[in-house]
């Protein structure tokens, strides 16, 4: 090897590598990629499925009926949940059976009705954890009252002129307490233990 | 909707027709640059063109992040080298070097044997002084080789700065000609 500098060097790497393909090489290669699908064809169809999901997602959104919701303003309408709650549940007893209660909407709906009556603000709380036994006593309570089982009218005020009857107190006898000063002394007299 | 529908399903089809095009025109410019990386491994026309051809597929199947060419011709050059020495480690006992030996004699058909016979021992030697080179020195040396490619252009195939292919270059010559030195 003598004399080998860079560039014989490089120009016998060169002829080495100076080899071309067969004539059919390309050919070969459009064929075999004939045989392949579309380059990123997975990700067109992806794309597509997921466009159609969100249009079905959108149109439903906007297609829902938006439920029945109060929109009186009269005060004695109920949430939904509760009203759904009196239906299923008989007034408490001392014995009256217990039926299950069911369980609030995940979303309570609130339609609340301000001073115009033409304008409706509908609110989408979230879900409010109330325990089983309070739901139940509130129901009772609603329903007793209904059923005018429970009064709960509010007293007339008392009139400045009625006297009231005060009935006199027996006389109380007063209580004789020792000074402290005389015990100590019995104490140290020895009369007292 | 039908109209919409079909101008959509239209712009797939022009699409797909404008990605077809554009990978044929990396076919016809990069097809003796993927064959001769393989060959630089296998020596062997047959796989070396094998290689070069599922390069090609796996080019294809990924085409619309490869659209730019060089990145296209980097990563095909980066896949070809690698396909090629898996291969090569899977039929290392099958390493022929008919192909070398039918070019250099079709080559020399005119020349004498004397300098025919001495012309393929050289060769020989050669390849098996490349062979012996760490594949990142190597890759480099054969690229280097390959087209005329200068420095710039190697560094852009192998993604790596200028500064690197130069020292990998030469310390590819360096333990090259020392093996050579040797095996003479």
């Amino acid at each position: 090897m003598d004399g080998l500098n860079d560039p014989s060097l490089d120009r016998e790497i060169e002829s080495l590598l100076a080899v071309e393909p067969s004539p059919e090489f390309v050919a070969r290669v459009r064929a075999r990629v004939a045989n392949e699908p579309a380059p990123g064809g997975w990700r067109a169809s992806w794309l597509l499925a997921i466009a159609g999901a969100v249009a079905v997602v959108i149109a439903a959104v906007i297609a829902w009926p938006p439920g029945e919701l109060a929109t009186s303003a009269d005060p004695q309408v109920l949430s939904p949940s509760v009203a759904d709650a009196i239906e299923t549940v008989t007034p408490l007893g001392p014995f009256a059976p217990v039926h299950p209660v069911r369980r609030p909407p995940a979303i309570a709906r609130v339609a609340v009705a301000p001073a115009s009556p033409d304008r409706v603000i509908d609110i989408d709380l979230p879900e409010v954890v109330i325990a089983d036994n309070e739901v139940k006593t509130f129901v009772a309570l609603v329903a007793s009252v209904r059923q005018q089982r429970f009064d709960v009218s509010v007293p007339a005020a008392p009139d400045s002129d009625t006297r009231l009857d005060v009935k006199v107190l027996p006389p109380v006898e007063p209580l004789e307490i020792e000074p402290i000063v005389k015990l100590a002394t019995l104490q140290a007299e020895g009369d007292r233990p | 909707m039908h109209e919409r529908a079909d101008r959509l399903a239209g712009n797939f089809v022009t699409v797909d027709e404008d990605l077809a095009r554009e990978f044929e025109a990396r076919l016809v410019e990069s097809s003796t640059l993927a064959f001769r990386v393989a060959f630089s491994v296998l020596r062997q026309r047959e796989d070396a063109e094998d290689v070069a051809q599922e390069a090609f597929a796996k080019a294809y199947r990924r085409f619309r992040q490869l659209r730019d060419r060089d990145r296209f011709r980097a990563w095909l050059v980066r896949m070809t080298f690698r396909m090629a020495i898996d291969r090569q480690r899977g039929n290392r006992r099958r390493l022929a070097r008919e192909s070398v030996e039918a070019r250099l004699q079709t080559r020399l058909a005119d020349e004498t044997p004397r300098d025919a016979v001495m012309e393929q021992e050289r060769a020989e030697q050669l390849w098996l002084a490349i062979d012996a080179l760490p594949e990142k020195l190597r890759v480099v040396l054969v690229l280097a080789g390959i087209q005329g490619h200068d420095i710039r252009e190697v560094a852009t195939l192998l993604d790596v700065p200028d500064g690197t292919v130069k020292s990998r270059l030469f310390l590819a010559r360096k333990q090259l000609k020392e093996r050579l030195s040797w095996m003479a």
